[in-house]
Order: C-alpha cells, then structure tokens, then sequence
C-alpha cells in the first residue's frame, strides 16, 4: 500500500517568480523510511506543511493514505493530521508549561482515534506514554517534571514518544537531530526507526545533512532554487 | 476542554504579565463599582434623611438652600420665619405634625438643633421608621440636650454629662455659651442621616442662650445668669425652619400653595422629594463625569490587555506551530487566545467585586463618620450590571483580535517556526 503518493505537485508562494516546490513524482510505501535530503530554500518546509495538511494544495495531486489532501478541507485536514500523523519539530517541539507526560499525551487529548488506540494497547494513555518515555530512554524521575529541565537530546526523545503515542501512520521528521551531537544522532536516529517499524509507521525524515541518508531505505533530494537558477 | 486546561497551564507559566494586567482590569472594575455605590448611596442617604417629611417650610429663598440647611445641615439660613406666622400655618386643618427647627449654634462642629419633643415622636426617616433612644429620653428642661448617636460616641459623652454650646457653626468657636451649660438627658439610636450629628434642645433653650445677646453679638456688661434666664420669657420670636406632615397626602399641594402665598411674610414651602431631584439634576453633571471616566478607565485597561496578549503572540509562536502540529485547527488556535482574553475578563469582574466589597466594608465607618454618607453592600445596580455584562463581552471580543491575528498566522505559517 502506498501512504504517500505525489504527482507533479508544484507550490509558488505569493509574489515569486519561482515555483518553491516541484515535484513529479513520488511514492512511499507504508511501512518505508523515507529520506528527504534538501538544502535551505529547496522547498522542503513547503512540502513538510503540504503533507502534513497545513498548507493547502495550488496544483497536482497529493494522496496520504489513499486520502486525496486537494479535495479535504482544511477542518478534515486537520483532523486526519491529529489522528495519522506525528509530526517532530527541529527544536523546541514541548510546550513549556506543561510536564513531560503531559506533553506526550497531548495527542491523545487532540484525536480520539490515537486515544482509543493507546488505550487499547497499554491500558491507558498514562501506561502508554510511560511506556513511550521508558523505551526512548527517559528517566522515570522526569516524567513530572517541567521540560525545561530537560537536556536538547531528552527533548528530543520526548518529543518523539509525543509524535509515536496513539500509533500514527505516519511520523515527519523535520531535522529533528540537528540539534544533536554525534553519539545523540546515531542513537537517536536508530531509535526513531526501530519506534516506527514496530508501529507498522512511515518514516518521513526531512534534513539538510545529506550524510543521514545512510540510515534509510529510500532517498529523494529536492533540488535548490540557487541550483535550478543556474542551470 | 484540553483548550481550557491549556490556557490555564499557559497562563500559569506566564505569571508575572499575568498579574499585572489582571491587576490593571482588577482595578478599573473596582472604579466602576465603587463610583456607582457611592453615587446609589449618597442618594439613598439624602432621600432616607426626608422620606417622612410632606414639606418644608422656611423663609422665602431657593428650594434646594431651604433642604440644604434645614434638614442636611449644609449652608445658613439667610432668613427666618416669624413664630407668629409659625404659629399661624401650624394651627391650620390640614396639619398632623410639625416639628419646629431653630438653627445657628454649635458644640465642637456639631450643629446644634432648637427643636420640640415632636421630634422625637414623629420626625421619620429611612423607611419611615420613628427616631428612638438607645439611652435616657427626650429633652424636658430649658438645659437639657439630646445628642445624637456619632455625637455621643466621638465625643465619648453620656447621659448626666454637662456640654456648653458655642454660638454659630465652626469647629473652634470663641464665644461659647459658657454661662448656661446642658445636661444631657438622652442619645439617640444612629439612624444614618445628619441627625446623628446634631445635638437636640429646645427652642426655649435657644432663646435662654440668647437673653443677653442681640443680633448674634453678647451684649457688654449685661450678664444674666441660667436661673435668671429661666424666670423670663423664653417663647422664641422666630424659627429657622419646619418639617411639615400632612393628614393627607393629598393636600400636599395646596397647602403649599398657601405657604408660597401667605401674606404677612414671605415664605417658601417644598416638598423634599421634588427639591431632591433638583439636587440630583445638579450633582448629575458631576456623577456622569465621574462615570465618564471610570468608563475610559476601563476602556484603557481593555485596550491594555489586548496588547499584552498580541505582543505575547510573538513569543508563543513555537507554542502555536506545536499546537497545530498535534492537529489542532487554526480557529482552535485562535479561540485558546479568545479564552485567554475572557479569562482576564471573568476574573478580573470576580477580583473587582470581591476588592470593592472589602473597601466598601474597610472604608464605609470612615465614609459615614467624614460624610454621612451610609455605603453599603449589594448587588450592582442595572446600569452597572450591564456595563459589567458589556467589560465582559468585551474581553471576549477583543480576544479575537489576536485571535484573528494567530488564524492568520497558524495558516500562513503552519509548521514553520520563524526565527
């Protein structure tokens, strides 16, 4: 089954001259780890809010998960997103005044579908955060605690639980480690795939950092608009 | 519901901005409400002092100065009324009771009043309820006095104490009726009008105090001693004022249609409610200015808020971008902003009432004591409650300025997190 399918999808923001994104084609299997390569201003914040149901489509076609996203309302979008989609910031991903837990149930309070899913696996969203937390190596002792007590590469562990809770289809990752150091990527990146393979989960993992790609299936570069406007 | 939570909690780590523009609407809700009670007050204060009394009689002058320095003590009299037209008007049938008022002396700033005993049976004030004594009784010799219940408490007086009036009305007189002392007999229940203030004696005691004076200056060399006094004469040749009632009410009317048109003097008869609103007509002007402004001062503190709220749009951006990440819509996005802004606006209203009820408690003994004036507690009048209804909407409304303002953004910018 294909979870991502794209055809000639193209996006001019207002008042370029040059399309940001254009792409012809593209297909991820469910299930994939799929890697996104793209320099800044090749488009690829664009694509990541097209498919993620932010962004509405200009021309093409964009189907996520058999779902034709140009026909979907922006409040059907939404929706689809809270209920398939985990989605992992570069930075910053918590919400400053809430606790761990509380920001790794977050989607749980947002779609019913990855509550009942949490709950039918673990018992409960509490089980299942804690469960989450566990196995991406978070100390018990910080649960309860304000995330701002947390290192960068806790963060983003956290931050991950948070985006895999419910068991989303799909997970986007964007640049998630470049806040990172060396031995904070591989291990990170390692757990991320293993979280998402055992959760039948498409991988969408979007850097700049072209030495990532090493770590997943398939691979796409978007062009640059610097590169384009040479040639 | 995970909207309301998430306000709170954001609110809750945004303490410090929080309070203090919770503390700007905070206040400007107790301006609003205490403004009103004062005015709803000062009012009620006025009509409680008259609402037994039909008419007021006194010479010919203003209706407003005759209330003014008859009943509330305010101003002077600029004329009298002769006993024997007094006498005349009294004696007529419409007439159940009158109550004789003879003004001009004091004790320590109080006024005091030359009066009868009708006084004490018939004077009604607040829900026409009579005047009573909390201890001794009405006045039956030339010197004795009845004071009036703050009159005995500030001045810390009771009954068998002997007071010395002076003449005319300061605080510090320097000619006192030192030679003729009073002994108070009884003091009254408060009752929340002038009458509190004012020290009771007859009107013989009035003209006693004044044998030996004319045209308000103690005549020198001529000393006439309190006994001698009592051997003479005493019946008054003139009274300031009279409080009027009627057997019916119906009369009204026509009886001072008869007073404005006596012949041998010129006398002026009102009936205290008219002349009250012609008072109120007055103090309006100065009542809606001060409304005016607790309403801009509100005003200002809303205007406030909302800029608070949209410049701390910019720092909650990340915030948003999360928000929006986890599937939340655009217009829930917009309506945690819209929440934030009812928030401060329900409870500041809360806060606001809860600081008026403690300063009207804290300060009505004081207002009461400087004034007269008997603040109290209760619920906002109409005209408020809806000014408050409307501060409450629109904290709500104007909640949707950065509301529309995030909309916009969260669907601009979606996921990206502008630095």
């Amino acid at each position: 089954m294909t979870a991502i399918s794209i055809e000639s999808l193209i996006h001019t923001w207002p008042g370029q001259s040059h399309a940001t994104l254009d792409i012809k084609e593209l297909n991820i299997n469910a299930g994939d780890t799929f890697f996104i390569h793209g320099a800044s201003g090749s488009g690829k914040s664009t694509l990541l809010n097209i498919l993620a149901g932010v962004l509405s489509i200009q021309s093409g076609k964009l189907e996520v998960l058999g779902q034709n996203f140009a026909t979907m309302s922006h409040a059907q979008r939404d929706k689809f997103r809270a209920d398939n989609i985990g989605y992992i910031f570069q930075q910053f991903n918590l919400l400053p005044y809430l606790t761990v837990m509380e920001n790794v149930t977050l989607p749980c309070h947002a779609s019913k579908q990855r509550e009942r899913n949490a709950i039918e696996q673990y018992g409960s969203v509490e089980e299942a955060a804690h469960y989450g937390l566990t196995s991406l190596n978070i100390p018990k002792a910080l649960f309860h605690t304000s995330v701002m007590r947390l290192s960068v590469g806790q963060q983003q562990r956290v931050a991950a639980a948070r985006a895999l809770i419910g068991n989303p289809s799909i997970i986007i990752a964007d640049e998630p480690t470049s806040a990172l150091d060396h031995d904070n990527i591989q291990n990170f990146m390692e757990t991320l795939k293993q979280k998402c393979s055992e959760i039948n989960s498409t991988l969408v993992f979007v850097s700049h950092d072209r030495t990532l790609a090493e770590f997943f299936g398939q691979s796409m570069t978007l062009p640059s608009r610097l590169q384009e406007a040479e040639q | 519901m995970i909207l309301f939570r998430l306000t709170l909690k954001s609110l809750a780590n945004r303490k410090a901005t929080v309070l203090m523009t919770l503390a700007m609407l905070v206040m400007s809700n107790v301006l609003l409400l205490t403004v009103d009670r004062l005015r709803l007050d000062t009012r009620a204060s006025f009509a409680n002092t008259v609402s037994g009394t039909d008419l007021i009689i006194g010479a010919r002058t203003g209706s407003l100065n005759l209330l003014l320095y008859s009943v509330f003590h305010l101003g002077n009299a600029t004329n009298n009324i002769s006993w024997q037209s007094y006498q005349e008007l009294i004696a007529q049938k419409e007439i159940d009771w009158a109550i004789p008022i003879s003004l001009g002396d004091s004790h320590r700033g109080y006024r005091v009043v030359g009066t009868d005993t009708t006084m004490f049976t018939h004077y009604r004030y607040g829900k026409k309820q009579n005047l009573a004594f909390a201890d001794g009784e009405a006045f039956d010799g030339v010197f004795d006095v009845v004071l009036g219940a703050e009159v005995a408490k500030s001045l810390g007086y009771k009954v068998g104490d002997e007071i010395v009036v002076a003449h005319g009305v300061g605080k510090t007189s320097f000619t006192e009726h030192g030679d003729k002392p009073f002994t108070v007999t009884g003091i009254l229940k408060a009752t929340g009008t002038p009458i509190d203030k004012s020290l009771f004696v007859s009107l013989e005691a009035i003209t006693a105090i004044h044998v030996d004076w004319i045209n308000g200056v103690k005549l020198p060399g001529v000393k006439i001693s309190a006994e001698q006094a009592l051997t003479m004469d005493l019946q008054p040749d003139s009274i300031t004022a009279a409080m009027i009632g009627l057997k019916s009410r119906m009369q009204i009317f026509t009886f001072q249609r008869l007073v404005n048109n006596y012949r041998a003097e010129p006398l002026t008869a009102i009936i205290p409610g008219t002349a009250l609103a012609g008072l109120w007509q007055l103090i309006g002007l100065a009542e809606n200015a001060l409304i005016a402004v607790s309403v801009i001062v509100a005003i200002t503190a809303l205007l406030g808020m909302t800029t608070v709220i949209l410049t701390s749009l910019n720092e909650r951006q990340r915030e948003m971008a999360v928000l929006r990440a986890i599937g939340l819509s655009s217009s829930k996005v917009a309506a945690l902003l819209v929440m934030e802004s009812g928030f401060y606006g329900v409870v500041s209203v809360i806060a606001g009432y809860l600081l008026h009820a403690l300063s009207i408690l804290a300060l009505a003994p004081i207002v009461q004591e400087q004034f007269g004036i008997n603040l109290s507690l209760s619920v906002p009048s109409l005209a408020l409650s809806l000014t408050l209804g409307g501060f409450l909407l629109a904290t709500f409304l104007l909640g949707l300025i950065p509301g529309i303002a995030a909309y916009k953004r969260s669907l601009a910018d979606g996921l990206i997190i502008r630095r």
